[in-house]
């Protein structure tokens, strides 16, 4: 195990597609992850962010979940899309900035601890011209190696703004 | 101002029996205190979830005009933790809920550093699951001083009691 077991790798086609070549790659996936682990340094930084610790929150009501100190929190890996996606996202380049705009059906099949090795695997769904800019619809699967059931999917959307314009 | 999260008002809270819920469709389950959102947390949350330079390329933030002084939208979806945990009136001796599903999640208006959030939570559906209670809630994350609210979002979690174990 190095370090590089447990960061997401940077992907050399980040940011290359430009805007007007994005219809293109509707329907298509656009990146998939290294396989990583979540280190339990992180994971108390993420809880501690959040008050998601005894010192500052009531947490008996967690008290009886089985595992809880090894289960990585669901919104942890919901809040590691974004990581993910700064070194992965295929779309972009200089001058266009991501907004993070919403979700839709976000679902945790499986329960993931510290010892499952994840990945993610990202397509474009859709891609709306808004007023604003261009609304990315982004189905994420986050796979745990070795498993059939994934431990998150979502529909992240991203606003992509071209700030020449 | 208190950097505790949402405040320990759960510790007095009363208690709603998950069998129960289903009579308080439509309520207003808490409101919590004001929440202040200093750097130190912010900074924290990015460590946590590897969005800093460290462990991610943030070249891309360098250009977006809301920069660094902008709190993470799952940062505020993370946030509906404690709030639950302090607040939430669903619950008995034993219990625990599992993190099952978020639904129409939006960030309506931009959180700076500094700014004061509150939660406002509405019980909207009670269903019944082979493993406990489904209970979704509708949360306004309010923005002090903003009209739009920060972040708006249906979560659904699953009530495990004791006898559905």
């Amino acid at each position: 195990m190095t370090t590089e077991d447990y960061k997401w790798s940077l992907s050399e086609n980040r940011r290359t597609v430009s805007l007007n070549r994005v219809s293109s790659l509707v329907g298509q996936e656009i990146f998939v992850t290294n396989w990583r682990q979540v280190d339990r340094l992180h994971l108390d930084q993420f809880h501690w962010s959040v008050d998601e610790v005894e010192e500052t929150s009531d947490m008996s009501a967690n008290a009886k979940f089985p595992r809880g100190e090894e289960n990585i929190d669901g919104f942890m890996l919901l809040s590691l899309v974004t990581s993910a996606f700064f070194n992965n996202y295929p779309i972009g380049g200089e001058n266009v900035i991501a907004w993070n705009y919403g979700l839709d059906r976000v679902r945790f099949p499986a329960t993931t601890y510290l010892e499952d090795r994840i990945r993610l695997c990202v397509s474009l769904t859709e891609a709306v011209q808004k007023d604003s800019g261009l609304l990315m619809t982004n189905h994420v699967v986050v796979e745990i190696e070795d498993k059939e059931r994934p431990a998150m999917v979502a529909d992240f959307l991203v606003m992509l703004t071209n700030l020449e314009k | 101002m208190t950097d505790i999260a949402f405040g320990m008002r759960g510790k007095m809270r009363p208690q709603i029996q998950p069998a129960e819920a289903h009579a308080h469709v439509g309520e207003e389950l808490f409101t919590t205190d004001w929440l202040v959102l200093p750097r130190s947390r912010v900074e924290q949350f990015r460590v946590g979830t590897f969005a800093n330079e460290d462990d991610a390329d943030m070249d891309q933030c360098l250009t977006n005009p809301v920069g660094d002084e902008n709190v993470d939208g799952f940062m505020l979806v993370s946030l509906l933790l404690p709030a639950h945990f302090n607040n939430n009136p669903i619950g008995e001796p034993g219990s625990f809920g599992l993190n099952y599903a978020l639904e129409n999640v939006r960030f309506p208006a931009p959180v700076f550093l500094g700014n004061r959030v509150r939660v406002v939570c509405t019980l909207t559906n009670v269903a019944e699951h082979s493993k406990g209670v489904l209970v979704t809630t509708h949360n306004v994350m309010e923005l002090e001083n903003s009209e739009r609210p920060c972040l708006v979002a249906d979560w659904t979690v699953l009530v495990r009691t004791v006898n559905s174990l």
